[in-house]
């Protein structure tokens, strides 16, 4: 029985929904009298919740991800588990320190890399006095490094810009930079917020070689990886939580994807017309099991369905039959196992009707 | 502490890497710091030439402008050098590594000393004049000086962990009010610019509550009082009550709202 290392129990946070009000540009010393307005007024706010009683637990050098789309609350999850950000109500612990009382402490054992993290480090500063920097900080805190620069900078194919500006660097390379701050020294837990953003296809699939062989199998460590895009992490986790609107909808493994393929199959069409009539024909014949549509950006042309059909409901003679009966002339129509992205969608679908 | 001393140094280290090619903004900083008071300076020069006062009013401003200058500075320091670090950006790095956030504003607010102590590089050595004038009274009237001067720094800067607290609560994202008003109300009740007689009765017993008083007091070649010493001390604790208490708070605002992140 693996070692529970992350527990979170009923975490909520809630954020203001007006936005904050700034000074303007001519007055901008007023931010003082902006900051009053506002401490005043703060009662009278709306508030949306981001993070709605979310629970979960996570096992020592497991790779746990968490999917949802844009504005699901994953961000905000991270921030709390990594000490920066305090739930409003709930409660947890992370290898055994309270996310409030000793979120201080938290920041030994829990290393985040942000969304935007490339953002933060200084421009100004080489690529090696960047990674020096954080280095001497671990070392302060008494964390012992267990890479040096040279040979973190070599498994992130970066050596040769060792001696560059970080301003210098583009994107996707300042993204590995932040990388190289999990490699450098060793912290238990790993937070890594949307990691594959801004990288090309080769660059994605060596930081995930980099996650599943160096931070997972050599420096044990637990990893929780969020992503909007299933595909990039489907084949890394163990475990895929999905989140929606602040929740936890579900939770999946490999047994329950099975599962879900025995049940269901995927209809993919492509259909040549007028994208809202066609997709008024197509929800009459199957609701709510569209999944995916997709068309150019001219309105009559070519467009592409995906449908989540009960294998038990339809067979591929009854469909045809239907799609002729409403007049639905398909360029193609392929029949296929589904994959954790319609699971996925899926869900969401069903969580919002 | 040693911890505090050594993220300090590299914070330091790292400000001179960033700076390589601007040092000349060190010699602009000087000049601008200097420009602030000249003005003072001039005013009080043509007042004594034509009073015929024989360096007075220059004198009795050149102390004020010396105490002004660097206890204003430990007063202002914690809040300009966090906002400064937030609005770089650096602040999220700093926050997301294994460092607590007290730590933190105590290594900047050092940093943040050391940059002002070059700043006000001319009124410090106007201070070490003024105590090596003292040498020549008595070692003990030295002494004191001394630790008038830690203590009144000391006090400006837990009053300035006080403006932080509630610049981090209220998060003003620009200049906090309260400095300048503690600096204005400071320099008033202390008799910085101007003799403390001609203040109306009910003021001239605050100066107890302001550090700039005691220093220039000792500047201005006032004897060793144990009065005062101990009134400064006492000053001092409240000061460390209310300053790391304001801080406190202010952290865990600052961590419940999660407003000071810029790019996490």
């Amino acid at each position: 029985m693996r070692r529970k290392v992350i527990e979170v129990y009923n975490i909520s946070k809630k954020f203001r929904k007006n936005p904050r009000l700034e000074p303007s540009v001519i007055l901008g010393r007023g931010h003082w009298i902006v900051a009053i307005i506002d401490a005043i007024r703060e009662k009278s706010y709306e508030y949306i919740t981001v993070l709605d009683k979310v629970s979960l637990t996570a096992y020592e050098n497991e790779i746990l991800g968490i999917v949802g789309p844009n504005g699901a609350g994953k961000t905000t999850l991270f921030k709390i588990l990594s000490g920066i950000l305090f739930p409003d109500e709930g409660y947890g612990n992370i290898l055994g320190l309270d996310l409030i009382k000793d979120f201080q402490k938290i920041k030994r054992v829990v290393n985040i890399i942000g969304t935007c993290e490339w953002l933060t480090f200084y421009e100004d500063l080489s690529v090696r006095e960047n990674l020096e920097f954080i280095q001497k900080i671990y070392a302060f805190s008494g964390i012992k490094p267990v890479r040096s620069i040279d040979r973190v900078l070599e498994i992130l194919n970066l050596k040769e810009r060792i001696d560059e500006k970080v301003r210098k660097l583009s994107s996707g390379m300042r993204q590995k930079l932040a990388i190289a701050k999990c490699l450098i020294a060793y912290t238990p837990i790993i937070l890594l917020d949307e990691p594959f953003r801004g990288l090309d296809i080769l660059a994605v699939r060596e930081l995930k070689e980099i996650i599943k062989n160096i931070l997972s199998k050599e420096n044990n460590t637990t990893i929780l990886i969020s992503s909007h895009r299933l595909s990039y992490i489907e084949d890394l986790c163990e475990r895929i939580l999905i989140m929606n609107k602040g929740k936890i909808i579900s939770s999946i493994n490999v047994e329950k994807l099975k599962e879900f393929s025995k049940k269901f199959m995927i209809v993919e069409l492509e259909v040549y017309g007028i994208y809202s009539e066609i997709l008024n024909k197509l929800k009459k014949i199957f609701g709510h099991s569209i999944v995916y549509a997709f068309s150019f950006k001219h309105p009559y042309t070519r467009i592409v369905f995906r449908v989540i059909l009960a294998r038990r409901e339809y067979s591929i003679s009854d469909l045809l039959d239907k799609l002729s009966k409403y007049n639905i002339r398909y360029l193609y129509i392929e029949v296929k196992d589904p994959i954790l992205e319609d699971y996925f969608t899926y869900l969401i679908k069903n969580g919002d009707r | 502490m040693i911890k505090i001393i050594r993220m300090t140094l590299l914070l330091i280290k790292i400000d001179f890497l960033i700076q390589r090619k601007y040092k000349l903004e060190l010699i602009t900083s000087i000049l601008s710091k200097m420009s602030i008071y000249i003005v003072f300076l001039l005013l009080a020069i043509f007042t004594d030439y034509y009073t015929g006062m024989n360096f007075f009013y220059s004198k009795f401003i050149l102390t004020g402008i010396v105490v002004d200058s660097i206890l204003s500075s430990a007063l202002y320091i914690p809040s300009v050098v966090f906002i400064q670090e937030y609005r770089t950006g650096r602040l999220d790095l700093k926050m997301i590594l294994p460092l607590s956030i007290k730590e933190l504003i105590y290594a900047l607010t050092l940093k943040g000393m050391l940059w002002s102590a070059i700043e006000n590089s001319i009124f410090i050595v106007c201070w070490i004049y003024f105590l090596v004038h003292t040498l020549f009274k008595s070692i003990v009237l030295t002494l004191y000086f001394i630790i008038i001067t830690i203590l009144a720094l000391y006090s400006c800067l837990e009053l300035g962990f006080l403006c932080l607290g509630i610049t981090l609560s209220l998060e003003i994202r620009g200049s906090n009010p309260l400095i300048l008003f503690l600096r204005t109300f400071f320099v008033i009740i202390s008799g910085i610019y101007f003799p403390l007689d001609i203040l109306p009765a009910y003021l001239r017993g605050l100066f107890l509550i302001s550090p700039y008083y005691y220093l220039v007091n000792v500047i201005r070649g006032g004897e060793m009082n144990v009065s005062h010493l101990m009134t400064m001390v006492i000053m001092a604790i409240l000061y460390t009550i209310i300053g790391s208490f304001s801080l406190n708070s202010g952290i865990k605002s600052m961590i419940r709202k999660g407003l000071w992140q810029r790019w996490l």
